[in-house]
């Protein structure tokens, strides 16, 4: 700035030289002005001067600004230096007239690329001030404190949305949790399926029998887990309760594995769901597989222990065992045997949860989303990231979006967490020999369940919230919604079921009650899955659904 | 070829040597500022019926059309309600009430729902809503809808009863809603024969004066439509080169010193409608829809940001900005412009938008009452249309008819109760603007902002005088000849 001296003045011409000869760019006052950090009118008159010494090397454009000739206002064009006098004609009055660009190209057939030019390196220098001949007196520059004031209605309007759309999320974990059982299932079926169906006969009817196959597998866990209780009865409490849940939630659990982990560690107080599932997408990739894992495991512990402590207690539970040994027995002597192992490792594992959730078989089996311990969901995380590819794999898509945890994650992680579930790490590798058979089941099973999460409606009805994708997701599944409500429930009071249990696990009792309740639920579920695969077939159909719901909400 | 006033066009073509003149820094004229939009910000009350806008309408205008009818008709005129008429026995007298439109070809939710009942019940919901759009028919000379038929019919009503109004008052040139004082007598079997009417008009004379004799301009543009008009980035950019004082001669840049404020009056980042089938609710395809919105807000903040450097900047939202859509529309959020909410010169305001700068009341909307009444009568000319509010006192007489608004209960907030100095719409298809002069004096500039994605031009208005003038901005394309020519 100021005053230019002859010796700045022909560095900068020197300089301009180099830029328009050289490089042959276009060079425009105000880059100029940026560049050199000079009064945009100086930029104007060392162009001009640039352009006279330079007259047959290079072209110009001008600008001219005026009153126009017909008497309706003014106005600025940039022109070549061919058209000058040309335009000078329309005008009335010419107010300003300068040198807008120099360049080596002769013909710019199109002038707008000279905006191109100065935005290309006006974000190349963002910090660069322009010296204009116009500036503010007064502040301009609002307060910290008041843009902070401005950004914060935004965040409450954030934040209301959040919420309305965490409670999908931890629905679709429950119903991973849930997947991972019904895996079990019909893994355990192709071997055991009949003893299972008998077992769980109460709730299983034909259609129930794979899913009660998948429960059944769930049943059979737990009794590993009975055998290994010794570990953790706390956690065995809270994985029977989770089970149970994951049951009757089961699709939503084989939706969104990694979710119900995190949300079962924050099961302990049912409002922490929320902040547990926003906190989980994150994790939930990497720990949804351990986790499950962990949890199935914990499940079955607890089950086994439930069952152990009160086979007597009701005869839903001493069937259940019984399905559980016959299967055991049914699949194969190293299964019981696996069991007995598992046990025996649960009891002097239950302090080292990790270790267990470590054994690559013993994780894929025990991955039960439902029932991941909270200490084990963290251990978990680290197994499971450790077993197979194809875990890793399902965990990754439900961590990246629902819609995909929904469908395959889901499922496997139900099948393995329900298979493996509890301590069998020893009997996973067995077992996962011979259930690879029996996993394209579990697979078809899982679609439906994904399906089921598409439909919820009852999330937004329950909630109150508007539509946000995820909630379209699960209304497109409109059968789904119900009983989306109705594991809500469930999961809140297996919640605190599962959190008094914890405190009281001793008391056999209280555990038993779950169960029951999750195998209730179970059936329930895969009874209503069929429809919504039926609602899936027909994009449209659930489209307008959805529609309508948005605007009964309204 | 140098007109006399200017003696600088020349200096900036010299050499920029010793003792240059030319680096004159200029100070940015300040000026008052007083938002007066507040009642158009409104509480979000949907729990009640439309119909209390009417009754608060005609409450709060009817004083003031009374003091019009009595010095129009004289003060021994007899002014009756509806009900009131038979007692008259067909005596001339005078009747206030609400204009109500009735018009056969008017868009009827009900009538849609009803053919819609008859003719696709088989069909899925896109294109049921595909075909809804083009049940209606309307002339070709016309782009937009348009409503209006000959069999169109005018009634008033009051608070109680409603009544056919047959005579003088064109029933094409007035729309529903639209408050008035007709003179004449009943006829019999429900109509009344109208001998003469009058509007509202404008309010009392209100003495605003000014605060400097320093000349203070405020610059108004409208219809950026960002999102599909990429020819206008380069117009774009030299308008605010403009404003901030980067280019032309140092006279230029004194004069553009003065301009105190710039009213962005809609449709910044569209113009238009997205003419797509209208898309059903999907996850995944709202977030594709979406990403241009967001990157054209961004190229909005972009060039926003360059402007509240040096001046304070007004930016109202459009019919099809990414806001609320009901009348008065609300701000635009400070959060979609992080850049240009770091200034306090930013100013997201309403639409309806009203303030007072340094002594003037400006008032104006985006465009959609006027393009609203556009559709429903006969009145092609924007600046007349314009004008007509101004008469009629309310600035969008259709709502909540045929243009939607929130359903108040209190207060009508589009009833002009202080007549403003500037008086502009945004987004009309060319530059117009009038010098309206009332009947006691008062001086009202009319401005019909034109789209600058069409016109490329911005609309100056000085405070002082209320001279108005548009400025273009644009490049000198040789023609396809010349280009040939050059290239050999």
């Amino acid at each position: 700035m100021g005053t230019m001296n002859s010796d700045a003045y022909k560095m900068f011409l020197q300089n301009i030289e180099e830029y328009v000869l050289d490089e042959e760019q276009i060079v425009t006052y105000k880059w100029l002005s940026k560049n050199f950090d000079i009064h945009v009118n100086t930029a104007k008159q060392l162009l001009y001067s640039f352009a006279s010494e330079n007259k047959d090397k290079v072209h110009l454009t001008y600008l001219i600004c005026g009153l126009l000739k017909n008497g309706i206002g003014g106005s600025v064009k940039i022109v070549r230096e061919e058209d000058v006098n040309k335009i000078k004609s329309e005008f009335k009055r010419i107010t300003s007239e300068h040198v807008y660009s120099v360049q080596k190209a002769k013909i710019l057939s199109d002038l707008n690329i000279l905006y191109t030019v100065d935005v290309k390196r006006d974000t190349e220098k963002d910090d660069v001030k322009q010296i204009s001949s116009i500036k503010c007196d007064y502040p301009v520059l609002r307060p910290l404190e008041e843009v902070a004031i401005l950004k914060r209605k935004t965040q409450s309007a954030a934040v209301d949305t959040n919420e309305k759309k965490w409670p999908v999320t931890k629905k679709p974990n429950i119903s991973s949790t849930s997947k991972g059982t019904e895996d079990k299932k019909q893994i355990q079926e192709a071997s055991v399926s009949k003893t299972v169906t008998a077992c769980n006969g109460e709730n299983n009817t034909n259609k129930k029998e794979q899913k009660k196959g998948g429960i059944a597998a769930m049943f059979a866990a737990q009794n590993t887990k009975i055998k290994q209780p010794n570990d953790s009865i706390k956690s065995k409490t809270t994985e029977a309760k989770k089970p149970k849940l994951e049951n009757g939630i089961s699709a939503f659990f084989s939706r969104q594995v990694e979710k119900p982990l995190k949300t079962v560690p924050k099961n302990d107080s049912g409002v922490s769901s929320q902040s547990d599932s926003q906190d989980s997408p994150k994790k939930m990739e990497i720990d949804s597989e351990n986790t499950a894992d962990s949890n199935t495991e914990v499940v079955k512990d607890k089950k086994l222990k439930n069952r152990k402590n009160s086979n007597e207690n009701s005869n839903t539970e001493i069937v259940q065992d019984k399905k559980l040994k016959n299967r055991k027995d049914s699949n194969e002597n190293s299964n019981t045997e696996v069991v007995k192992d598992k046990k025996l490792e649960n009891r002097k594992d239950s302090n080292e949860k990790s270790n267990a959730l470590k054994k690559p078989k013993n994780i894929k089996q025990k991955v039960s989303e439902k029932k991941v311990g909270r200490g084990k969901t963290k251990k978990a995380s680290i197994d499971e990231e450790v077993p197979s590819a194809k875990k890793r794999k399902r965990i990754v898509v439900f961590s990246d979006s629902e819609d995909s945890e929904d469908d395959g994650n889901k499922e496997e992680e139900e099948d393995e967490g329900v298979c493996y579930s509890p301590a069998p790490q020893p009997q996973e590798p067995d077992s996962d020999d011979d259930v690879i058979p029996p996993t394209p089941d579990a697979s078809m099973k899982k679609g439906r369940k994904r399906i089921r999460k598409l439909v919820d409606k009852t999330y937004m009805g329950e909630d109150g919230y508007m539509l946000t994708r995820k909630e379209y997701v699960f209304e497109s599944c409109t059968e789904s919604e119900a009983e989306e409500e109705k594991e809500k429930e469930n999961k809140s009071k297996d919640d605190s079921e599962q959190t008094k249990i914890e405190k009281v696990s001793s008391n056999v009792d209280t555990k038993e009650p779950p169960a029951k309740k999750n195998t209730k639920e179970s059936s329930k579920n895969d009874t209503k899955e069929p429809p919504s695969k039926k609602k899936k077939v027909s994009p449209q159909i659930t489209k307008q659904a959805s529609i309508m719901n948005f605007f009964k909400k309204k | 070829m140098i007109p006399e006033s200017v003696n600088s066009v020349g200096n900036l073509l010299t050499v920029p040597i010793n003792g240059n003149q030319s680096e004159t820094v200029y100070s940015r004229s300040e000026c008052s500022y007083t938002n007066l939009s507040e009642r158009f910000k409104h509480e979000a009350d949907f729990t009640r019926q439309f119909a209390h806008i009417y009754a608060v309408r005609l409450d709060k205008m009817r004083n003031i059309i009374l003091k019009k009818a009595h010095k129009k008709w004289g003060a021994d005129v007899k002014v009756r309600k509806l009900f009131e008429l038979a007692e008259e026995e067909s005596r001339k007298c005078v009747v206030i009430g609400t204009l109500f439109k009735h018009q056969v070809l008017k868009p009827s939710i009900l009538k849609e729902i009803s053919e819609e009942n008859l003719s696709s019940t088989n069909l899925n919901n896109s294109v049921q809503l595909y075909s809804l759009g083009k049940n209606i028919s309307w002339p070709h000379s016309h782009q937009e809808p348009w409503y209006v038929d000959d069999t169109d019919e005018l009634i008033l009503e009051d608070e109680l009863q409603r009544i056919r109004l047959i005579g003088k008052l064109d029933v094409h040139s007035v729309v529903t809603g639209v408050v008035c004082a007709v003179f004449g007598h009943e006829e019999g079997d429900g109509k009344f024969i109208v001998d003469d009417y009058c509007w509202a008009g404008l309010s009392e004379r209100i003495s605003r004066p000014l605060e400097t004799n320093e000349e203070r301009f405020v610059v108004f543009l409208s219809g950026l439509d960002l999102a599909n008009s990429g020819d206008i980035l380069l117009p774009l950019q030299l308008l605010v080169d403009w404003i901030g004082g980067f280019l032309g001669g140092t006279e230029e840049q004194e004069h553009q010193a003065h301009v105190v404020r710039v009213i962005i009056a809609g449709n910044s980042i569209r113009g238009c409608a997205d003419h797509k089938v209208p898309e059903l609710l999907n996850s995944y395809k709202t977030c594709d829809k979406d990403t241009t919105s967001v990157e054209t807000i961004k190229l909005l903040d972009d060039f926003i940001v360059q402007l509240t450097k040096s001046v304070d900047v007004d930016l109202m939202p459009g019919e099809f900005d990414p806001a609320s859509h009901m009348m008065p529309q609300q701000p635009l959020h400070y959060c979609m412009f992080p850049q240009a909410s770091l200034y306090k010169t930013f100013h997201g305001v309403t639409n309806p938008y009203e303030c007072e700068i340094g002594g003037r009341r400006i008032l104006g909307t985006s465009g959609q009452p006027i393009d609203d009444i556009a559709k429903f009568s006969k009145t092609s000319d924007p600046l007349n249309m314009l004008q007509n509010t101004l008469e009629w006192a309310h600035l969008a007489p259709t709502c909540p008819d045929t243009l939607s608004t929130y359903p108040y209960h209190k207060e009508d907030p589009f009833v002009i109760s202080e007549y403003p100095d500037i008086y502009f719409a945004g987004n009309q298809p060319e530059y117009q603007t009038k010098l309206y002069e009332g009947p006691g004096g008062e001086r009202i500039r009319l401005v019909c902002i034109p789209a600058f994605s069409k016109t490329h031009s911005c609309v100056v208005v000085n405070l002082n005088t209320l001279e108005c003038y548009p400025m273009n901005f644009g490049t000198y394309n040789p023609t396809e000849g010349e280009l040939r020519y050059l290239r050999k």
